[in-house]
Formats: C-alpha cells, structure tokens, sequence
C-alpha cells in the first residue's frame, strides 16, 4: 500500500531505449522540472533526459560550445548550405550559448521542405538533443516535454497509455519544438484546429531570459512564436493536452470519387461528420479524370468497435511500434513522370473503399514506412508547393491541378483537405477553406515560372503559402498573404530586439526585416 | 539566399556595364532574383539597365562607380557590400579588356594593361571577396574566362593568355572554397558585343542573351565549367588534338579568311 500522502516515493526502472523511468508518488516538493506548474499531491512519470546520464566529470558548457561546421538543407534537399550547429543537450545549456552567437535558428528533425531550419554562416542549435519527457499527469492528460522529443517518441509514450496528441502532421519524425514553430495541422484541422491550439506552455530561450508563454497570461508573445518558424527565439520545453483515447486504432472509411468536383463535395460532407478527414488526388490522369481521388476520414475507435469488429485484437495492440525501412543514403530518381503515372494509376484503384480498423501509423503516417523517401526524388531535390485558400476560391485549387498537370509535374503524394477558421497566430498558416499539398521535383521544365503564377493567384485570392514546405516563395507577396506581419514583427521585436534569430527562410523571405522597394537609385 | 530552383536572391556584378552582364541581370531578374549592386566604370551608364530590371520586380537596385584597376578601393567596395542586409548569393565578375590600353603605341605597356585588368584585378578583387563568401557559408563566384583560355589564339595570344591565367585561377580557387562556395568557370565563344564591335565574328558567335542563358543554367547545375555555346567545348576540345604546327596553319588560315571578307556595310 502506498501513501499518497507521505514522503514521495520513487520506483526507477531503465526501458528498452535506454531512458531512465522513474515514477513518483506522493508530495514533490523538491521537483526539478521547472517547466511543470503543479504543486501539491500528483502523480508524475519522468523520463531522464540524456543530460543527466552524461558521463559525470565532463563540463556540459564546453562540449555545447564546440560548433560542428555541417551542410544543411531542409526535406526537399535544395539549396543546402554550411552552419555552424551546436548541439545543446539540456535546456539550461541554450540560454547560455545563445549569449555568444548571431543569426541563430533552432532545428529540430529536419522536416521543413525548405531552408527554415538553417541558417548560412550562422549558428544553428539542433535540439534533438533536448529529448526528456519531463512530466506526465495521467488524469489530466497534459505533458510537459523537451522540445527536441519528437513525436514519434511522444506517442510510443503516451499512446499505451491511453492518450494521443492533439493534433499530428503526416509524419511523426518532427519535434515538438519544430511542431509548435510551424503551428503544424493535421487530419483533424476542422475539428481540433493546429498544434498550438493543444499547447498550454512554451518555454523558450531568447537570449535575454528564459521565458514562459501561455495562451491566455502572454498572448502575443505565445502566439508570436506558434507558427513563428523559431524567429521569435529557442523553444526548449511544452506542456500539451493531450486527447484520452481507448484504443489505439482508427476506425476509417475510404471513399473513391471519378473528379475533382465529386471529390471536394465529399470532403464537405466528410468534415461535417468525421474528426479526420483528408482526400489524396490523382495529378497524373488527364482531362476529367484529373483530381479524382480518394477520400479518407477516420476516428479513434472505441473499445466497444475494436471487440465487435476484431475479437481479442486489442490484448496485444496496447503497445504502439513504429517500424520504418530506410533505403539506402543514395538520391536516385526513382520518382519519374512515367513511374509516378502508374502510381497513381494503381493507388486510385489499389485502395479498399469501404470501413477499416486501422494502425494510428497506417492512417496518419504513410510515408513514414521509408524513412528516407524525400532521396527518391533525385539528386536535384523537390519542392512541395502548399497553398491554402478561403472557401470562395476553390477555383484555385482546380487551376493549380491543371497547371501543374500542362507542364507535367504530377505527384505522388497530393493532398486535399479543408482548413476550419484560423487561430490567432499572424503566421500561422491555416485559414477556412481548401489547401493544396503536391511534391514536385525540381527539374521539372517550367516548374519555376508555373508555381510562380500559382503563388500570384493564390495571394490574389486572399490565399497563402505555407511557410514550413516554401524553399522558393516571391519575398513581395508575403505582406499580402500574411497580412498580420507587421503585428507579428513587433511582437517578434519586442522578444529579440538585437535580431539574434534569423533563417535562410527569414532572409530569401524577408520576414523580420522590411523589403524595401524605395531603394532603386 | 538562393531558392530551391539555385536562382540568387542579391547579386553582386562587378563592371556590370558589360554587355555580357546587362544581359545575365536581366536573365536572373527574370528567374526571380531582386536585388542587385552593380559596379561598373561608368555607373550613370547603367539607366537602362536599371530601368529594365525594375520593370522586370527588382526591389533594390544600387549602383555604384568601380575602377578595376584601383586595387587599393577593392577592400572598402567590399566592406561596403557586405555591410548592407542579406548575404551575395552571387558575385558575377565580368569585367575585362580586349585590348588594354588603346591610347598608346607602346604595345608593351598595351600588355600589360590588359595582363593587370583581365588577371591581376580580377584576382585582387576576388580575393578580398572570398573571406566574406567563406564566412556566409554560401555563394557563387562566377568568373567571365573565354574559350581563348584553353588554346590561345595567335592573333590576341596576350588576351588569351591572361584568360587562362584567369581561367586556371579560377579552377584552384574552386577547389580550394567547395563546397560551401561555388566557382563557376564561364567560357563564352566569340560574343557579339561593344567589346567585340570592331572585330569580324568567329565561327558559333553569339549574342550575349545566349550567355546569360547558359549563365543561369549552369547556376541551376551547380556547373563548374560553362560553355556557351556548349558547342565550343567540342570545337576546342578538336582543337586541342591538332599538333601545334598544324593548329598554327589552321588558326592562320581562319584569320586571312575572316580578314578578307568584305566588311558588312
């Protein structure tokens, strides 16, 4: 019998992966895990960040100091350039290195398609290596993580027990921090809205402190720095709440539509009736056929359907696997236009309609079977171009599939969904109606100047370019499709007055700095 | 920065009064690049120039005065570039000499104006640049050579010895920045410019346009040599073959022939 009253009580045990797992029962006084807010009795499972297995005797400042010179680039493989990275492996650390640098951005796992994490001839703090899980409240649902924790991770931790992310991309190979700078959206957008609206504190190193940001005690700083792509300073630790779930499978039902027109009136009555809705298209057939596509919607499913449906399955689902082959470190252009038409050719057709238990993996996280897909497109890399515009411009989406289809550039993965309203972030992307995600790769003959237009249409349109997947975006329409920028850089500016942060993606955009347009002399 | 498709956000041109580098500005305007310094000997020149680029959405475009051969002013040119906001995605370095000195008949003294002008300046600039390119961790230098490089012409031998000097400057110095720092190595063929106005054009000549075009291209291969017209290659590369006794005869042969044509009216 344990008190909960007493002393705290601590029984450790070492996992599969090396973490130290300590649960603590009782009164915590002593907690040394700043970033969690509670006090009193509760009841906390910790996971020991790997700073505190680091060989005793070894100066942690020292080894943080010393920058790697390394060549970056972001998913698409495009515009690589030299960085220097430190790779800070306790929160603590980040404040102090920041003092000693300029132009500095935080990198996570590498997932934004373009140059957001990097930062040529400044410093980048990669902070995968800021991996503890550092408090977890099973009544309450909320977790506090490092920022470097990624979500795979998180979800091998909390899915046996019970509970799931607010929101998930369509990978689980980015980080927290990464999530929150790119105020990430999902299946569920609709319903649940982005990353952020899931997120009850940030802690992040600006180089002039460290600062806690909520929701509701700083708003502008916090929503400043969600969907801030890591301009507003390091985000090193979060609390999120989490969304109990009883099983961890997916009840999902796939419909097939002829055209595009079919395909977006489904998604409309899908999202009326389902938390996770997406449609994939079809870029590669011709004429009518262009933008058929299948439609896939989903919720959690309860326990009760899991023993109707599948007898017995749920005794050996509680832990959550996550496999993935990875192909070898080569960038061959497997992705051709004549591969990439017979894809989609068969993946149309190759797809059950009809309702499915499946894997939270299998529903979410389909591309993340080969972990280094983004290699298939060659050597010269990939853009994903994603838009999102308001309801009224539909036409948009039904122009861009025909562009991109006159010049051939079809793709594998593309992506329709309907956004619900936006949140209060000036640049987060999200905002009520349709996006539009295709990978396209690069060499494709008159990519250039077609996504141009695209991006023209889109802003006219009162639409917008994600800035997570941009490698390429015109510097002069970003005012008109973000028009909160200017809010947004006051607030920023307030955070980082010396312009420590700053990004490839913030310098080809121009998005601390005003682009100025008087200066022809 | 450069996008993904390697197009350059701000461009450094240095003697951008060339023919050769109106037309890449132009070309990289175009394809999405917005800002740009030019230098050049004789900046109040450049109206047009900067008129076009900003009808084609160049949001920044300076010009400043340049003397290639001031080797002295090249440090605080440089200091000044780097000062401003962005990095140099690209430093174009077409400035150069057919001839060196016109106002003079000390062929000697011609010679070594045109050595200083198409080799020890540009090296000079060049290498107060590469600390600031090695800094950035990105960038390309694009070098104007000439096809002259690879085998000298008996009628111009000075020029195209002092393109090869370059050339093979440029082909170390390449080696010795990669890969953070690009070199591009551009060898046009005879181009039909003001700097070429007075001469009868080879066989392949070209219109700077052409350059520019094969300029941009060879940025999106992340090339180390351009050719342009990419024949050429194939025509020097035959040239080459030939024993220098009958290369002589050849190359004398085309010179009587292109000297005896009557001239265009």
């Amino acid at each position: 019998m344990i008190s909960l009253l007493g002393d705290p009580i601590e029984l450790a045990t070492t996992t599969k992966n090396g973490d130290r797992m300590q649960l603590t029962l009782g009164h915590h006084p002593a907690s040394g895990t700043p970033a969690f807010p509670t006090d009193g009795p509760h009841l906390r499972l910790l996971t020991t960040p790997s700073s505190m297995q680091r060989a005793s005797g070894k100066a942690p400042a020292d080894e943080v100091r010393r920058p790697q010179r390394e060549l970056l680039s972001g998913w698409g493989r495009t515009s690589p350039v030299r960085c220097e990275v430190l790779r800070p492996d306790n929160p603590l650390d980040v404040e102090d290195v920041l003092g000693e640098r300029t132009q500095v951005i935080a990198r996570g796992l590498g997932r934004s398609y373009g140059d957001a994490a990097q930062a040529a001839g400044g410093t980048v703090i990669n902070t995968i290596g800021l991996d503890g899980i550092r408090a977890f409240d099973p009544t309450s649902g909320t977790i506090t993580v490092d920022a470097g924790v990624s979500l795979d991770r998180l979800m091998q931790f909390v899915i046996p027990r019970g509970w799931f992310v607010g929101v998930t991309p369509g990978t689980r190979q980015v980080t927290i921090g990464g999530a929150i700078a790119a105020d990430v959206h999902g299946k569920n957008h609709h319903h649940d809205g982005t990353f952020c609206e899931h997120v009850t504190d940030i802690t992040i190193s600006t180089g002039r402190g460290v600062e806690h940001l909520t929701p509701h005690g700083t708003p502008d700083k916090f929503w400043a720095t969600a969907g801030g792509m890591g301009l507003t300073g390091v985000i090193t630790a979060a609390t999120l709440q989490l969304r109990p779930i009883e099983t961890p499978l997916i009840a999902s039902r796939t419909e097939r539509h002829g055209d595009l027109s079919s395909l977006m009136d489904a998604l409309r009555v899908a999202d009326t009736a389902s938390t996770y809705t997406v449609a994939w298209i079809d870029t590669l057939s011709p004429g009518r056929r262009l933008g058929r596509g299948l439609v896939m919607s989903g919720e959690h499913a309860t326990r009760n359907e899991v023993e109707s449906r599948r007898p017995g399955s749920l005794d050996d689902a509680g832990e959550f696997r996550s496999r993935s082959i990875r192909l070898p470190d080569v960038a061959v252009p497997l992705l051709s236009p004549t591969v990439g038409k017979a894809f989609n050719r068969v993946w149309y057709r190759i797809n059950r309609t009809g309702e499915h238990l499946e894997s939270i993996g299998m529903f979410f996280h389909p591309l993340d079977a080969i972990a280094n897909w983004n290699l298939l497109y060659g050597r010269r890399g990939f853009v994903q171009w994603q838009c999102a515009v308001p309801d009224t411009a539909a036409w948009v989406i039904d122009d861009a599939l025909r562009q991109l289809a006159a010049i051939g550039a079809g793709s594998f993965m593309s992506i329709l969904k309907r956004f619900g309203p936006s949140n209060d972030g000036p640049l987060s992307f999200p905002i009520g109606g349709w996006t539009l995600a295709v990978d396209v790769p690069t060499h494709i003959h008159r990519l250039a100047a077609t996504l141009d237009r695209l991006d023209q249409q889109t802003a006219s349109a009162g639409g917008r370019i994600y800035f997570a997947k941009d490698a390429r975006l015109d510097a002069q329409l970003v005012p008109a499709m973000y028009p909160r920028l200017d809010e947004w850089r006051e607030t920023r500016d307030a955070m980082d007055p010396d312009r420590l942060f700053a990004s490839d993606l913030s310098r080809r955009l121009h998005l601390t700095d005003t682009l100025s347009t008087g200066c022809i002399r | 920065m450069n996008n993904a498709f390697d197009i350059p956000q701000r461009v450094l041109i240095l003697g951008a009064g060339s023919d050769i580098a109106a037309a890449t500005a132009l070309a990289l305007a175009a394809n999405g690049t917005r800002e740009f310094v030019l230098a050049a000997r004789h900046p109040d020149a450049l109206d047009m120039l900067v008129e076009q680029l900003r009808e084609l959405h160049a949001t920044s475009v300076e010009r400043f005065h340049f003397d290639a051969n001031d080797h002295d002013r090249h440090q605080a040119l440089v200091d000044y570039v780097w000062s401003q906001p962005g990095h140099v995605d690209l430093a174009l370095v077409a400035f150069g000499s057919l001839t060196g000195e016109t106002d003079t008949d000390d062929s000697t003294r011609a010679a070594m104006s045109l050595v200083t002008t198409n080799y020890v300046s540009i090296v000079s600039i060049i290498e107060t640049m590469v600390p600031r390119f090695r800094a950035q961790g990105t960038g390309t230098i694009a070098v104007l050579s000439s096809v002259a490089a690879t085998r000298p012409r008996a009628d111009n031998y000075v020029y195209a010895s002092s393109k090869a000097g370059l050339d093979s400057y440029a082909r170390r110095l390449a080696d010795a920045v990669a890969p953070d720092v690009h070199v591009m190595v551009v060898r046009p063929g005879f181009v039909t410019t003001k700097m070429t106005a007075d001469e009868t054009p080879a066989p392949f000549s070209i219109a700077p346009e052409r350059v520019a075009t094969d300029i941009v291209e060879g940025l999106r291969q992340r090339s180390d040599i351009v050719w342009s017209p990419p024949i050429v290659r194939g025509v020097m590369g035959g040239l080459r073959l030939l024993p220098t006794p009958v290369h002589r005869r050849v190359t004398k042969l085309v010179i009587a022939s292109r000297t005896s044509q009557p001239e265009a009216i």
